[in-house]
């Protein structure tokens, strides 16, 4: 029994999650191990997986000579700015939406949809202009404002859906208890809804972590990003390798860290305990 | 007093992000909407004039066009529906308690957190016909016999960024559903265990019935988003070979940041998202929005 | 349990307050924050924004050089931003439309007409005038650079010039004494070095690295210019040449180099400058067509075993291509005067020097090629000999699109054999010249 056990889990689950991990992975080895290479070991005539004399020069100078820390401090800010506002203003609405019946709402509802279809490089310009008017061109500002013009559709349209997954009559009983609508909400619904949310808000903060088109043209050097300052190493007539993969390698590390202190959120969530208590 | 509460609160929850909305991209878009009625090149404002509905009929005939249609088809359908699939299956996996969960569940979330830049740089690299490392662990694996040059062929090129882009979208799915995985009420599973269900039951009577809220309004999302994305294969392909990868949005992009034609440009945006409205309309006949549960 | 949660549900509810509140104040103070601009006037200090893209943003040349000028002209302070190359364009088309570009950047000839289209590039002329620097640019610039209304809006600053790079020890291991005078030689010369050199049955050298993709059309023009009469695109009469029987022919020429020789990588429809550069630097090829600026890469690669001669010629002689980036100002700048001071002192000669130095550009200047550092290099040589049958592009408003995405597109359509050579030129000639 024990053994048919062992052999199921391998073929059902250790192979596929194996499988499945080093298909998302290999790529980022990869950028490592090309970042680690010295440059006259680059181009090969045939493929080399580990450098001959690896070397950290690469983070060396991504360091030392470019504004790196400073690009991630900036796509930080920009992020988890983008992905408060957004979460806050997207949590009510979704709210309304999942709970409510009110006249025009399905127009709402669709015309976020239909907000989120168009192609933002068309955008660009005239909200350029609305930047440049209002002064916060070239502040960090300007990208939670741009960001938040497509995270907010996103976001209430993926928190309708994981409100509207839970029962209401979980919220109707707390009411019936003596509880508020609103108190009904913050003690039922939102910690029920903590992993959706948890979800979503890593999907704006992601969103905005890597966003370039805005990214590019409403920040200055002061203010830029990392996916724009990882631009800058592509010359035209050099890629400057080295440091695109070391800034690549780098560019993640933050995000997967943050993901991994929040993740025990996005599963274990509250749900278990609550439905049951 | 408490009636005219209730009525007007859905308004007032949902204003905030009404407003947001309005003040920012309410004028751009009926800008671009106005630039498709033009001739707009915006580097010639002083030959700026109204042609009507011009755009819109030279699109249609614009053999660019339908192939980039052809290719936003299968760059959607394909794209969307494997980072669904692998995502799932993903999802299902990382749910199930074992050692290192948290840290396999942050590691997945690689791809997606790769800018787009990066992404398309180094898939190109990893795909090159000459020493490319795909072509490298095929051959080792005697799958192939000879390089194949994947991005230089207009029967591989649409195939080879279509994977990109299921491996960038993979941790989204697998994100989102995990996420959806944790409502399902564990009374529904003890439920189907004292029935006797078979864990391939469970999932097609319990887990998938429970989750398709979440699939189906994430799925939409990402499709969006997928049509949308650009930088992929601007990078990896410029759409080519020829315009065998060139895809809507693609074009859209080239039209409006390289000819600086913001009349097609705009005209070509509109028909993706006329596009876009119309699939979404017969896919969210399934989704009953007005229901309130 | 129950109580933890209302208290986190509460703390992240005040936590999104916050964030909301503190987004508003902070963004009323970075408002002010970038007052002090303006205020620095009242002082007599000019300050200036110049936008550059850099092949190496860690060379801290450029850096260094603001700075010497920064610290020698105490009434002009000019503060650079380095943008990446592939948005270059894009940003600074945008931002100078949307109303907020820079005072000064770097240019590419190519880009003039969607500028002064707008009019939004200052004409140089009345500066150039009094610029001592004027006479010593090299002889025909300052006729390359003058747009079609007559006016000179640039100021030159860099050169690159394309020419033919080999490696030495494949051709003697061909058996190739000289390198190739004419495209035939160059085909016979290609087919030798296109060999299995592994013994493994399958080809691993080739002749040529091909760029089918974007940026193609400079090493392509060369192929197929040096057979039209008159080498450039339009004749006398103002008609593109790209249709004529020997335009057609020379193209099918350089098509059959991956139709149907197979003396270049067949890679070559999606090879842009880095996959071909990459192929020449791991071996893959033994010729490239490039410019100066990958010189200092390849001596690193190969040492002495790399080496550069001219592209070779058609019936009707040479045409290669030339690079630029120049230096412009924009008219929204309130400070013309201290711009040009600027771009004109970048184009001196002893910033020039220090700069092509750095970078391994082709000087502008007539005075620095005669300098010992430039006449001994082998590069430099090969790009000077090129000098004389080097064009740039026509430059017009199609030409944009036509760069970007017309070339690429119908040259690898033609590569892989779904239209004819003919038909390739007629839409390369039709893109270029449609009104």
């Amino acid at each position: 029994m024990k053994k048919s056990n062992t052999v199921h889990n391998m073929v059902f689950f250790y192979i596929p999650l194996a499988l499945l991990v080093a298909f998302a992975v290999f790529p980022y080895l990869w950028t490592f191990l090309t970042s680690i290479k010295p440059d006259n070991e680059l181009y090969t005539s045939t493929v080399r997986y580990f450098p001959q004399h690896p070397t950290l020069k690469n983070y060396v100078d991504l360091f030392q000579k470019s504004n790196f820390i400073k690009n991630m401090m900036n796509s930080f800010f920009v992020a988890s700015v983008t992905a408060a506002i957004s979460l806050f203003v997207s949590v009510l609405a979704a709210y309304a939406f999942a709970r409510f019946n009110f006249k025009g709402k399905i127009y709402f509802i669709v015309s976020f949809l239909l907000i989120n279809m168009f192609p933002a490089v068309l955008l660009l310009t005239p909200l350029f202009v609305i930047m440049r008017k209002t002064g916060l061109l070239y502040t960090p500002y300007s990208l939670v404002v741009a960001y938040s013009t497509f995270t907010i559709p996103f976001s209430v349209w993926l928190l309708t859906g994981y409100i509207r997954d839970l029962p209401v009559s979980l919220e109707e009983a707390a009411m019936v208890d003596g509880c508020s609508r609103i108190q009904a909400f913050l003690r039922i619904t939102l910690p029920l809804t903590a992993p959706g949310i948890v979800a979503t808000g890593i999907y704006i903060f992601i969103t905005a972590w890597n966003e370039f088109v805005f990214a590019l043209m409403f920040t200055n050097e002061a203010t830029r990003t990392l996916p724009v300052a990882l631009q800058t190493f592509i010359g035209q007539y050099d890629i400057q390798w080295g440091l695109l993969t070391a800034g690549g390698v780098i560019t993640t590390i933050p995000v997967v860290v943050l993901f991994m202190m929040v993740q025990r959120k996005l599963v274990e969530g509250l749900t278990a305990g609550a439905v049951k208590g | 007093m408490k009636n005219f509460w209730s009525k007007s609160a859905p308004y007032l929850l949902i204003a905030p992000a009404i407003l947001l909305m309005l003040l920012i991209i309410a004028y751009p878009i009926a800008n671009s909407i106005r630039m498709s009625f033009l001739k707009y090149i915006l580097f010639k404002p002083k030959d700026v004039e109204f042609i009507g509905f011009a755009n819109y009929f030279n699109v249609l005939k614009d053999p660019v066009f339908r192939q980039s249609l052809v290719n936003t088809v299968l760059w959607i359908v394909g794209g969307v529906f494997f980072q669904f699939f692998f995502g799932l299956i993903l999802a299902l996996l990382l749910n199930r308690s074992f050692k290192g969960r948290g840290f396999i569940r942050s590691i997945i979330l690689i791809p997606w957190v790769t800018p787009g830049v990066l992404i398309g740089l180094m898939w190109k690299w990893m795909y090159d016909g000459n020493y490319g490392v795909i072509n490298d662990i095929f051959a080792r694996l005697h799958i192939i016999q000879n390089y194949i040059p994947w991005l230089a062929k207009s029967q591989t090129s649409l195939l080879a960024v279509i994977i990109t882009i299921i491996w960038q979208g993979i941790p989204f799915f697998a994100i989102m559903l995990l996420a959806g995985l944790q409502a399902i009420p564990e009374e529904l599973y003890e439920a189907g265990k004292v029935d006797g269900a078979t864990g391939w039951q469970t999932f097609w009577q319990i887990t998938l019935p429970m989750l398709k809220p979440t699939i189906l309004v994430s799925t939409l999302l990402r499709v969006i988003w997928v049509a949308n994305s650009v930088d992929v294969i601007y990078i990896m392909t410029g759409g080519g070979p020829g315009y065998s990868s060139l895809t809507l949005s693609v074009y859209t992009y080239m039209k409006a940041q390289k000819a600086m034609d913001f009349g097609y440009a705009s005209t070509l945006a509109i028909y993706l998202t006329l596009i876009l409205s119309i699939a979404a309309y017969f896919y969210l006949r399934n989704l009953n929005l007005k229901e309130v549960r | 349990m129950k109580k933890s949660l209302k208290i986190l549900s509460l703390t992240v509810l005040i936590f999104f307050v916050l964030a909301l509140l503190a987004g508003c104040g902070s963004s009323g103070n970075s408002g002010n924050s970038s007052e002090p601009a303006k205020q620095e006037n009242k002082n007599e200090v000019v300050n200036l924004k110049h936008w550059v893209w850099l092949d190496n943003p860690n060379d801290p040349t450029f850096s260094q050089l603001v700075k010497e000028f920064n610290d020698t002209h105490p009434n002009i302070h000019v503060d650079v931003e380095v943008i990446g190359w592939n948005d270059f364009h894009t940003k600074l088309l945008s931002s100078v439309t949307g109303g907020s570009g820079p005072d000064t950047s770097s240019f590419k000839l190519t880009w003039q007409p969607e500028f002064i289209g707008q009019d939004a590039l200052l004409p140089l002329d009345d500066y150039l005038n009094e610029w001592a620097g004027k006479q010593d640019v090299v002889d025909n610039l300052w006729d390359v650079m003058k747009y079609s209304d007559g006016k000179h809006y640039v100021m030159p600053w860099e050169l690159q010039v394309l020419y033919m790079y080999y490696r030495p020890s494949m051709f003697k291991a061909a058996g190739i004494t000289e390198v190739p005078k004419t495209w035939d030689e160059f085909l016979k010369d290609a087919q030798k070095l296109t060999k299995d050199t592994n013994g493994d049955g399958k080809i691993d050298q080739y002749g040529f690295a091909m760029r089918g993709a974007r940026g193609g059309h400079e090493p392509w023009a060369s192929f197929v210019l040096a057979s039209v009469p008159g080498n450039a695109f339009f004749d006398d009469n103002g008609n593109c040449t790209l249709t004529t029987p020997e335009a057609i022919k020379a193209n099918e020429f350089f098509l059959d180099l991956y139709r149907k020789y197979k003396v270049v990588p067949p890679t070559a429809p999606a090879d842009g400058f880095n996959e071909i550069i990459a192929n020449f630097k791991s071996g893959k090829a033994a010729m490239v067509v490039h410019h100066i600026k990958s010189s200092n890469g390849m001596i690193e690669q190969f040492g002495d075993d790399v080496g550069a001669f001219p592209v070779p010629a058609g019936p009707n002689g040479r045409w290669t291509s030339l690079g630029d980036t120049e230096n412009v100002i924009y008219k929204s700048t309130k400070h013309p005067k201290e711009a040009f001071a600027f771009i004109s002192w970048l184009s001196e000669k002893e910033q020039i020097l220090r700069w092509d130095k750095a970078t391994g550009n082709v000087p502008v200047l007539k005075s620095l090629q005669e300098e010992d550092y430039f006449k001994n290099n082998k590069f430099m040589q090969a790009s000077f000999e090129s000098m004389p049958f080097a064009h740039i592009y026509p430059i017009n408003e199609n030409m944009g699109e036509w760069i970007e995405s017309l070339w690429p597109a119908v040259t690898q359509q033609a590569l892989e054999g779904k239209i004819t050579s003919e038909e390739m030129m007629k839409k390369l000639a039709e893109g270029m010249t449609k009104k």
